[in-house]
């Protein structure tokens, strides 16, 4: 990995496959004939996620709740270059999970700095099955919820009182233009388009990011069965997940199917996020007549 | 109100030029303090540092903390603090990171162990609370203060390595601070903001009963957790409690309990901490309880570590065995 250009990030709206492609990475980069298992993906590679506090505070030094929103939004450019200064493993790339949208910090710096970034691989899923699974994740009764937030410009999880930092999400169309007009490589990956094709897609995100066996068939088509949705139920059913919310009521990887939102969406919800992101929906290929 | 303390011993005294609050009374002395806290110049940077992260650096027995808010201090030798308040920082923000980073690092100057956690009383001794950030420390020490416990400590807890052999004496200094949400599940009342700014949400607050003690021995340490690998049950009610032993209770202490770690590690040495470490693990007793982040299960919780504390305060050896 050459300079100090180290970071991957991994980025994509909530409940959009980031989860799923880590754990193929992981296994990936394992090449392990045993899974990576889902609680132990950094086992298998040099991994954060952008907003954890623990991360934060153990890089700050100071902690991030005696900090506002603001104030730790605007240390954390400068942790995330001193996480690629400092981290000693050099193999892969050091890789770096996040939801929220591309964008300055308060303080007017690049949240996601350019100078320390090998480039970005961006998860999209079709909005409709992202408010269903996020409904889900949440133990919402209905969609209602998720459908406001993929349509409200100010939406952000965690922050205050939360075990994660604020994450500013905008709206889901101002999200995924955040993300495709990135000033480093971004790597466009449809979700469907994975779930169709896991190994090829697989391939050309090893490929971009340079990573050693890209083209390795074989290797790949492991990694994907290492991380099959049957096998990852599996896994979540044996050992529970730690990223699972406590206010769900069904499990983290629950179907990981495409078109769910059309199955579950009333049509006054399918029209509110119709009309919010038919053209960016348009723009990647998604049907704006709610077939996905 | 916290009854008189002035006479209680502490580890170190402290003459500063600003209020450090009633619950650091103790440590603050007019003349002849062991460290002299004045307002002057803070350099932006150490020259040489032998270690750094962001918001800190520490070369040569000084150590520099660099605040978001403007607050800036350099430690030195253990017994000298400056401060200096750029960007509109306030004495609030200020009390606020003295208390918790640039204290932590003084205290480890000076050879003791902060440990990044909340603590309530129970006779002679204190049980503790640690975890990762925002697990509920700080409102699970409040709430027990209104099931028979009084409060002791909020987020810094000052052990004195020396005396490990014997017992883990350890030393509070600073009132309880809670987010909105959480008064009214600890049962404690407002007394008003940490900071004077509407964009930071945590309050002071007065729990229902305190500790008068400045000082008293650890006995117990409960990490709070929020997953336990294994636990498949799909159940959001499911709560574990379980004792911790052997080389489980040194990695919990390093990984949840040290305060403003990064620089704890660079000021005291991974040597001399992973021995105090070891130390204070043969001294206390630790458990781990994983509850689910839902208010429901908030109560439910505490009330588990009353009865757990209460069982063992009657003797009852099996309150300490894993359910």
């Amino acid at each position: 990995m050459s300079g100090q250009r180290r970071i991957a990030w991994l980025a994509s709206y909530p409940r959009s496959g980031n989860t799923w492609t880590r754990l193929l990475l992981a296994n990936f980069l394992s090449a392990a004939a045993e899974p990576v298992g889902i609680n132990d993906i950094g086992s298998a590679m040099p991994n954060v996620l952008f907003h954890g506090r623990p991360w934060f505070d153990s890089l700050a030094g100071i902690s991030s709740s005696d900090c506002t929103e603001d104030e730790a939004e605007s240390l954390r450019p400068a942790i995330v270059r001193f996480w690629a200064q400092e981290t000693q493993r050099k193999a892969t790339p050091l890789f770096c999970k996040a939801h929220e949208a591309c964008r300055d910090t308060p303080a007017g710096e690049p949240l996601f700095p350019d100078d320390v970034t090998v480039g970005a691989v961006y998860l999209i899923r079709n909005p409709l099955d992202v408010a269903v699974s996020w409904a889900f994740y949440l133990g919402e009764e209905g969609f209602a919820d998720s459908v406001a937030y993929l349509n409200a410009r100010t939406s952000c999880i965690g922050g205050a009182g939360s075990h994660e930092l604020r994450q500013r999400l905008f709206d889901w169309s101002g999200h995924v233009e955040s993300w495709t007009g990135a000033p480093f490589p971004v790597l466009t990956v449809r979700y469907e388009d994975l779930l169709a094709d896991t190994a090829g897609w697989l391939g050309r995100i090893a490929s971009f990011l340079r990573l050693e066996g890209a083209s390795d068939r074989q290797r790949l088509e492991g990694a994907v069965a290492h991380s099959a949705f049957a096998r990852l139920q599996e896994n979540e059913g044996r050992e529970g997940f730690h990223t699972r919310s406590p206010h769900s009521r069904t499990p983290f990887f629950r179907s990981g199917v495409a078109g769910d939102g059309s199955r579950h969406l009333s049509a006054a919800q399918v029209g509110d996020i119709l009309a919010a992101h038919g053209a960016t929906m348009a723009r990647f290929g998604y049907s704006c007549r709610a077939t996905g | 109100m916290v009854p008189a303390v002035a006479a209680q011993r502490v580890p170190f005294t402290i003459d500063a030029d600003f209020d450090l609050g009633e619950a650091a009374a103790p440590w603050c002395r007019a003349h002849g303090a062991d460290v002299v806290v004045r307002r002057g110049a803070v350099p932006l940077s150490l020259p040489r540092p032998e270690s750094r992260g962001v918001a800190w650096q520490h070369a040569a027995g000084r150590t520099l903390i660099l605040t978001p808010c403007g607050a800036r201090f350099l430690v030195e030798g253990g017994s000298a603090m400056r401060y200096a308040l750029d960007g509109g920082a306030s004495l609030a923000d200020l009390r606020l990171f003295f208390l918790g980073t640039a204290l932590s690092v003084l205290a480890a100057q000076r050879g003791l162990l902060p440990l990044k956690a909340s603590a309530v009383a129970d006779a002679e001794d204190v049980h503790a609370f640690v975890g990762l950030p925002k697990r509920g420390k700080s409102a699970s020490a409040a709430a027990l203060a209104a099931r028979g416990y009084p409060f002791f400590a909020d987020d810094l807890l000052i052990l004195d390595p020396e005396g490990l052999d014997a017992e883990a004496r350890c030393y509070r200094c600073d009132d309880l601070k809670v987010w909105p949400k959480a008064l009214e599940l600890a049962d404690c009342e407002k007394v008003g903001p940490v900071r004077p700014t509407s964009k930071y949400r945590k309050l002071y607050a007065v729990p229902r009963q305190r500790a008068a003690r400045v000082s008293g021995r650890l006995r117990t340490v409960v990490y709070l957790a929020s997953f336990k690998k294994g636990d498949a049950s799909g159940d959001r009610h499911s709560m574990h409690l379980e004792r911790l032993s052997g080389s489980n209770k040194v990695e919990t202490v390093i990984e949840a309990a040290i305060h403003s770690r990064p620089i704890t590690i660079a000021v005291v040495g991974r040597l001399p901490l992973f021995q105090w470490v070891m130390a204070l693990s043969r001294r206390v007793e630790m458990l781990r309880l994983t509850r689910p982040e839902i208010p429901a299960m908030f109560g439910a919780g505490v009330n588990r570590i009353a009865a757990l504390l209460s069982a063992a305060d009657s003797g009852t050896v099996q309150g300490w065995a894993s359910p």
